[in-house]
């Protein structure tokens, strides 16, 4: 199923994250104060690697030539959901897991984001919540346009307003790991920002299962 | 060419998604200017007097500047591919329609689909704001002039890289870089990391703006070239996807 999905998804799926890889770690390579390239390595894994899955998850499902010869097989709509956001969430993973050990040999310290566990957490949390958003929201409205542009809005609102979001909603501030570490609200955020996540795959599923809207 | 124009704005218009993110948007900034701190910035009592008419219009516009030409950029780069995708390309190919009349209706239609909607909105409130006495009514006319100097230039600039740039990149990756761009060429501080922020290609507005609150000829000019740098890139990237479609019409 999943070599399935892999051999019928876009190419960029696979060499767009690799090229920004890349792309960071020759700046990361090329800046040599210590604090830069924490800078940047916060940057890769607490933006980009969010922003690119949020993007791209919007194209996740509907984004498929074969579409209605999937809905014409026994596959199950679920099992067809969590394949391909499972396959965008993997290479997404594996590019930032490669990064933080690339940065980590070159002498990066992570440890301002928290405990290795915390670090991990810090990327991952934005990156499901962004992926839930596109991917609902493409399914919701039947266009993958639209998941891709409310996942792009998402991230620019949440980056540029930081302090208005956690003056007035902290709680749902995706990049409070990367930027507030060391916030106490930082458990209760991300128990809800899963849990919202949680919840859009699942209207995003329910969404699905109305196959003859994608038709 | 005119009925082109009319049905490329018509679809496009039509388009839900265009009008979900535009009503989130319009919610998000409506609630920013009408409500007390710290939610918004709407003080008791204060209200923008005729000396402050031009700076307020430029900074409302300039405000909006930061992310309806983000939503107007994604949500118009898949308008090419969808004519491809839909097989209706082969069918305008056979027609006598040059490419550069397509490029041109296809880009009038969509820039204007994206600003009207905007245009109604910020005159309404405007006029709101008029009408409540929280700004003369001198304000309207200054809103309206300043979105043709901030609005309609970055979103001529965006909308016309968003029809070119999909021609040559796939379509998630344009709108991953050009959110990336956005963010980059227009909030990144030149002291913080390189950047074209501050540039004359800078498309958030910031000369006309600053024109707006302290006009000088030094301002002025900046402001010209800004525009002026942003519409020679825009005719540009058009030219060269009129280009890129003729030779590939000649090839196929």
């Amino acid at each position: 199923m999943i070599r399935y999905a892999w051999r019928t998804s876009r190419r960029e799926l696979l060499w767009f994250p690799l090229a920004l890889l890349f792309f960071f770690v020759v700046i990361v390579v090329m800046m040599r104060h210590p604090e830069i390239r924490f800078t940047i390595a916060r940057g890769y894994l607490g933006f980009f690697v969010p922003l690119l899955a949020g993007i791209t998850a919007a194209y996740a499902v509907l984004d498929d030539p074969a579409l209605e010869l999937r809905f014409a097989t026994q596959t199950r709509h679920v099992q067809t959901l969590l394949t391909r956001l499972t396959l965008l969430l993997a290479v997404q993973g594996a590019c930032a897991v490669s990064f933080q050990a690339f940065v980590s040999a070159l002498g990066v310290d992570l440890s301002p984001l928290g405990s290795p566990l915390d670090v991990q957490l810090a990327w991952m949390v934005p990156t499901l919540t962004l992926a839930a958003i596109g991917l609902s929201v493409s399914l919701a409205s039947a266009q993958c346009v639209t998941g891709a542009f409310v996942a792009g809005a998402v991230w620019l609102l949440q980056v540029l307003m930081k302090s208005w979001i956690l003056a007035n909603g902290p709680r749902l501030y995706l990049f409070m790991g990367i930027l507030e570490p060391g916030r106490v609200d930082l458990a209760a955020s991300r128990l809800i920002l899963f849990a919202a996540s949680a919840a859009a795959i699942f209207v995003a599923w329910l969404f699905l299962r109305r196959q003859e809207r994608y038709l | 060419m005119r009925g082109l124009i009319l049905h490329e704005l018509g679809m496009s218009l039509r388009r839900p998604g265009l009008w979900i993110a535009y009503a989130l948007l319009f919610a998000f900034h409506t609630v920013v200017l009408f409500a007390p701190p710290p939610v918004g910035e709407w003080v008791k009592g204060e209200m923008i007097t005729p000396a402050m008419v031009w700076p307020a219009a430029g900074r409302f516009l300039a405000a909006l500047n930061v992310f309806f030409p983000l939503i107007a950029g994604i949500l118009t780069a898949d308008r090419l591919q969808r004519d491809v995708r839909l097989g209706m390309r082969e069918l305008q190919e056979s027609t006598p329609l040059s490419p550069a009349a397509y490029v041109t209706a296809k880009y009038a239609g969509v820039l204007a689909s994206v600003l009207i909607p905007l245009l109604a909105w910020a005159a309404a409130i405007a006029v709101l704001m008029a009408a409540i006495g929280h700004a003369p009514w001198s304000f309207v006319p200054a809103t309206l002039l300043a979105f043709l100097a901030i609005t309609v230039p970055a979103f001529a600039f965006v909308v016309a890289f968003s029809i070119a740039c999909p021609a040559v990149l796939p379509l998630p990756v344009y709108q991953v870089l050009f959110t990336g761009y956005w963010f980059w060429a227009n909030f990144v501080p030149p002291q913080l990391f390189p950047t074209l922020n501050g540039t004359l290609v800078t498309p958030s507005g910031m000369f006309v703006s600053a024109w707006m609150k302290t006009p000088s000829t030094e301002a002025a000019l900046d402001a010209a070239l800004n525009v002026g740098a942003l519409a020679v890139c825009s005719v540009t990237v058009l030219a060269l996807l009129t280009a890129a479609l003729r030779r590939r019409a000649r090839l196929a």
